[in-house]
């Protein structure tokens, strides 16, 4: 059996949909946010159920790419649960009349139930499931109020069989139902609601946009040193460090295997971070030195999200964002890009226009670092001064905004024009926010530890047999005469397309000056994406794209460090 | 300034001015979009603030707060209620 979630952006489908299967999905307080679709499992009284999470559509006649995929999932369910939001009954009324047209068994959730309750909007519910001819049931999904009874009613879905109507005939039909069963009772504006209200008001907005990111940044940054200092470092150096010893010991301090594991020790001591092996830099890099900005990162951006700060944002830089062939609602694949590229690029779908799209695309890979460079330059380059990140940082919001002003020139096509809804503020529960940073971190532990596990023995390897050497004699005049860094430093780079993490644990013995730091950071960051950010890119946007894109980034990456070698620091 | 009696287009009110939609002009694409979106003729509405330099102006119609950009919102011709200006301070 087939139960399909349906309904507007932002009716609340995705946190139905966990609460529903127990699976989690990413949800976020703006439109949008499932541009694929999500499948689950649930039970419906003994037997199994495939429920699927449908991309929210206002209604089944625009046509675009989001509707069209509802639409053709729509056909092949066996039960659709229409999720709709209390606070909009008017609205999302109008997609639960084209579904009654359909022959598909159907029922209603009205969600947000709580919040309508608070805006003093009172809705006869009996009334309502008469006059649709449906069950409905009001539910709060984030706290999971009215879902067991939900559940227990889905095989209850009903065909009512509704002859189609015209567009005219069923706004008539709203108007009917809206006067018959829905009150509301006029309120004033709360403090909150004020609030809320100056974060998109052009100077208060302004002020506290700046104010956001920076609290962000400042979160991010010493949160996640603190972490790494206090709890994670600790943990390697008390807990951790006699384990490798011992074994260490065992395998005879010395042989293919003990470097294979431990690594080499530094000044006869195992060093976390230049050793070289499995148990050793292998774990440390993710576990110790990104982790913590990945675990900060997240949390930063699940505040974001779940209060629905960021389509406001998108308000407040579309005018600034249009000068870049982009409307405001690029800002989100943009930040998200900031915790790691793909799922930003994924984020892009988002976005109308073809032109639109190579342009958040190229500039996301091009200037904007993920989680684990951020770590790397928060790490290394932190480690001379705070001045040091910020010129890596101001080098590449200044690169983004370059290159983003000379493609919107050069690329043909459109960019549309911003029409979204924003979505009232909202608390989510803890619990939640919780669980979301979680299903975050173990994607990055599941994706990253692997990888690391492989590439650290493959980089052992090739460093034994002298390729970086070989490859580094090849690539001195570019690595070292114009960017003015050691000829080994291409290891490092190389490195950076398997993982970025990775990268950092073999610049950081080069000893490199606080200027090639800054240079070797620019450079990683600029030049090729990752391996995972590449294939994405291909599949999103096509082998002719991809190929501009990294000529694009390559070309860019040369000129940038060589003027940044250039500067006098 | 005073608006006059009769059709404007949205980005004619005032911040905070309220009014009833009469006319999306433009393609049937975007009617319809707006339509389902919320922005209908006959639907009250509320501007409730603009972004500086052409930025988007935001509006309120029911529960559900909108941007739109300029080009869009030059689109969505309203029949202002005159006076009645609950929210001035749009800075």
């Amino acid at each position: 059996m087939k139960i399909l979630l349906a309904g507007n952006p932002g009716a609340g489908k995705s946190v139905l949909f966990s609460r529903l299967t127990g699976s989690n999905v990413i949800s976020s307080n703006y439109p949008g946010t499932s541009v694929g679709y999500t499948t689950g499992h649930m039970m419906v009284g003994d037997s199994k159920a495939d429920v699927i999470d449908v991309p929210g559509i206002y209604s089944l006649e625009n046509h675009g790419k989001a509707s069209d995929v509802a639409l053709r999932m729509l056909e092949s369910g066996d039960i659709i649960v229409n999720v709709i939001n209390a606070t909009n009954l008017e609205r999302d009324l109008y997609l639960t009349l084209e579904l009654l047209e359909k022959k598909i068994p159907l029922l209603v959730a009205l969600n947000v139930w709580d919040d309508a309750q608070h805006r003093g909007i009172s809705i006869d519910i009996k009334k309502l499931a008469e006059m649709l001819g449906i069950p409905v049931f009001p539910t709060v999904a984030t706290t999971a109020e009215g879902i067991k009874e939900l559940v227990e009613s889905i095989p209850r879905a009903v065909v009512t069989g509704a002859a189609p109507r015209s567009r005219e005939e069923r706004w008539a039909r709203i108007g009917d139902i809206i006067s018959q069963v829905q009150q509301v009772t006029h309120r004033h504006h709360t403090f909150g609601e004020t609030l809320a209200d100056a974060t998109v008001k052009p100077i208060p907005g302004t002020v506290i946009a700046v104010l956001v990111a920076l609290g962000v940044f400042l979160l991010v940054r010493y949160l996640g040193d603190a972490l790494y200092e206090f709890v994670l470092d600790p943990i390697f150096q008390v807990l951790w460090r006699p384990v490798v010893t011992r074994i260490s010991e065992l395998l005879g301090s010395s042989g293919l295997l003990h470097d294979l594991l431990i690594g080499r020790p530094l000044n006869g001591q195992i060093d976390f971070l230049q050793s070289w092996g499995l148990l050793t830099t292998a774990l440390y890099v993710p576990f110790a030195l990104v982790l913590p900005y990945i675990i900060t990162f997240y949390f930063a951006l699940g505040l974001l999200e779940d209060t629905g700060y960021l389509p406001r944002l998108a308000v407040m830089l579309d005018t600034v964002m249009h000068r870049f062939g982009m409307h405001g609602y690029a800002i989100i694949p943009t930040i998200l890009g900031f915790g790691c590229n793909v799922p930003a690029v994924l984020a892009t779908r988002s976005l109308e226009s073809r032109k639109e799209r190579f342009i958040a695309i190229t500039l996301i890979s091009i200037a904007v670092p993920c989680a684990s460079l951020q770590a790397l330059i928060l790490g290394l380059v932190g480690r001379n001064g705070i001045q040091y990140v910020a010129i890596v940082y101001g080098t590449l919001l200044i690169v983004w905004v370059v290159i983003g002003l000379i493609l919107n020139l050069s690329i043909k096509g459109f960019t549309p024009e911003l029409l979204i809804e924003i979505p009232p503020y909202r608390l989510m529960p803890w619990r939640l926010t919780f669980e979301k940073l979680w299903l975050r971190v173990r994607g990055f532990i599941i994706e990253a530890v692997p990888i690391m596990i492989i590439a650290i023995p493959v980089i052992n390897i090739l460093n034994m047999i002298g390729v970086f050497e070989a490859v580094s004699s090849f690539t001195a005049p570019v690595v070292s005469g114009l960017l003015g860094l050691p000829q080994n430093a291409i290891a490092a780079i190389f490195v950076a397309l398997f993982r970025m993490d990775a990268a950092m644990a073999l610049l950081a013995p080069l000893g490199l000056t606080a200027k090639q730091l800054v240079v070797s950071s620019v450079v990683m960051v600029m030049f090729f994406p990752c391996i995972a950010t590449l294939t994405i890119i291909l599949r999103e946007m096509g082998l002719r794209n991809l190929l501009k894109s990294l000529g694009i980034m390559i070309v860019s990456a040369l000129i940038v460090g060589s003027l940044v070698n250039l500067l006098p620091i | 300034m005073t608006p006059e009696p009769g059709k404007i287009a949205l980005t004619e009110m005032r911040d905070g001015q309220e009014a009833t939609v009469a006319e999306i002009t433009g393609g049937a694409g975007l009617a319809d979009r707006l339509t389902s979106m919320g922005i209908r003729p006959g639907k009250r509405i509320t501007r409730f603030c603009s972004m500086y330099l052409h930025g988007p102006v935001t509006v309120r119609v029911d529960n559900i707060q909108m941007a739109l950009g300029r080009g869009i919102a030059n689109k969505i011709m309203v029949i202002p209620d005159g006076s009645g200006n609950e929210n001035p301070a749009c800075r």
